[in-house]
């Protein structure tokens, strides 16, 4: 006769083996497991930077790093950083702007929080530009800064050329901009993926017209401060010549500021919808 | 040489130089006809992507007056910037008649 120490321990052993058997078979599954997983699970998506897609889990996210992403397939797909466009969470209802070049997986800055909290649809912004540029996204100063002061803020979008993807509702306005060069304007995001390039001109050609004008008046200002010398007898005559030759000099410098502020090149941009 | 012969001098290269030393009061960056420079005072290595940025100006004129301003902690307060990741300067000048002189501080 088995005593029931031994005969529990027989028990437990059946019991243990029957519950394992599922187990080792979930484990030898892992794809079916996915699937049946998959309908109300793969609602992350990682897009490229060539414009698809992957829909599903992601299981690992390093910023600046990798991206592991288990497909509807439950493969496990390990993407570097360069290959990711954005990356969209269940848990948010938002992409990640990204840089091809710079930062394409970085969702530790404010700019991902404040985008990550506009809904709705999302489109790809390509931007290029003739010149090393970024994309900026404008934050609103008139709250903090006074009217008409020389200041701005904005947030660094991606460094050209880049593919942002960014909500089309956002309402707030962008640009491209070179601290060398003259910004473009400020505009609203399109409603569909677009290519914008920037034509940006040398920043001389806002600041050059305004150098005249100050050049022309100072020499104005000095030619009538020579001819009042002449006037008052001061000198023996040699003033006039100065002061007429400021007065020129001070025509010359008016007139080209005119000229230069009428004939500026200015920035632009241009709007290419794609896909 | 007379007085008045001095004092028109004086107007002269006065008028011309004393724009050379534009409102930043750095050596680098006061090229006399035209300058165009970036440059950057403190750092703290962080990338900029993704991140907020402030700028603000301040201009002067022969570098006898000067009004803007051109403060890092204006610049931080209009991005909304706490945490202050990198100040950089950009100078244009002309002629050394006319100056500007902007502050771009990085941050979150």
């Amino acid at each position: 006769m088995r005593d029931p120490e031994r005969r529990w321990r027989g028990r437990m052993a059946i019991i243990f083996a029957l519950w394992s058997v599922p187990l080792r078979m979930e484990g030898a599954r892992p794809a079916a497991a996915a699937e049946s997983g998959a309908a109300t699970e793969l609602s992350d998506t990682v897009e490229l930077v060539g414009g698809g897609f992957i829909r599903g889990v992601v299981t690992e996210y390093v910023p600046k790093s990798h991206v592991v992403i288990r497909d509807a397939q439950g493969t496990l797909r390990r993407l570097p950083a360069k290959e990711i466009a954005a990356v969209r969470r269940s848990d948010g209802p938002s992409a990640t702007a990204a840089s091809p070049a710079a930062t394409n997986v970085n969702a530790e800055t404010s700019l991902d929080r404040v985008l990550m909290g506009i809904a709705g649809q999302r489109i790809k912004l390509k931007v290029s530009a003739n010149k090393e540029a970024a994309l900026e996204r404008r934050i609103s100063v008139d709250a903090r800064a006074p009217a008409g002061s020389d200041t701005v803020a904005y947030y660094l979008v991606c460094e050209t050329p880049c593919v942002a993807v960014l909500p089309a509702s956002d309402p707030e306005l962008y640009r491209v901009h070179n601290q060398s060069a003259q910004p473009s304007d400020w505009f609203s995001l399109p409603r569909r993926d677009t290519a914008v390039h920037a034509d940006l001109v040398h920043q001389a050609w806002t600041f050059m017209p305004r150098g005249l004008l100050y050049t022309g008046l100072v020499f104005a200002g000095a030619s009538g401060v020579f001819y009042g010398l002449g006037e008052a007898d001061v000198t023996s005559g040699w003033s006039y010549s100065v002061g007429a030759g400021s007065a020129i000099l001070a025509g010359t410098a008016l007139v080209a500021s005119a000229v230069v502020w009428i004939a500026r090149p200015k920035s632009k941009l241009t709007f290419v919808p794609s896909g | 040489m007379k007085f008045s012969q001095v004092l028109a001098i004086s107007l002269v290269v006065g008028a011309g130089v004393s724009g050379c030393s534009p409102i930043m009061g750095k050596p680098y960056g006061a090229g006399w006809a035209y300058s165009d420079v970036k440059f950057n005072e403190r750092t703290e290595g962080q990338n900029a992507v993704g991140m907020k940025q402030g700028q603000s100006c301040a201009s002067a004129v022969l570098g006898v007056v000067a009004t803007g301003d051109a403060s890092v902690a204006t610049a931080a307060k209009a991005a909304g910037i706490t945490k202050v990741a990198s100040v950089d300067g950009h100078n244009t000048n002309i002629l050394g008649i006319y100056s500007t002189y902007c502050v771009i501080v990085t941050g979150e």
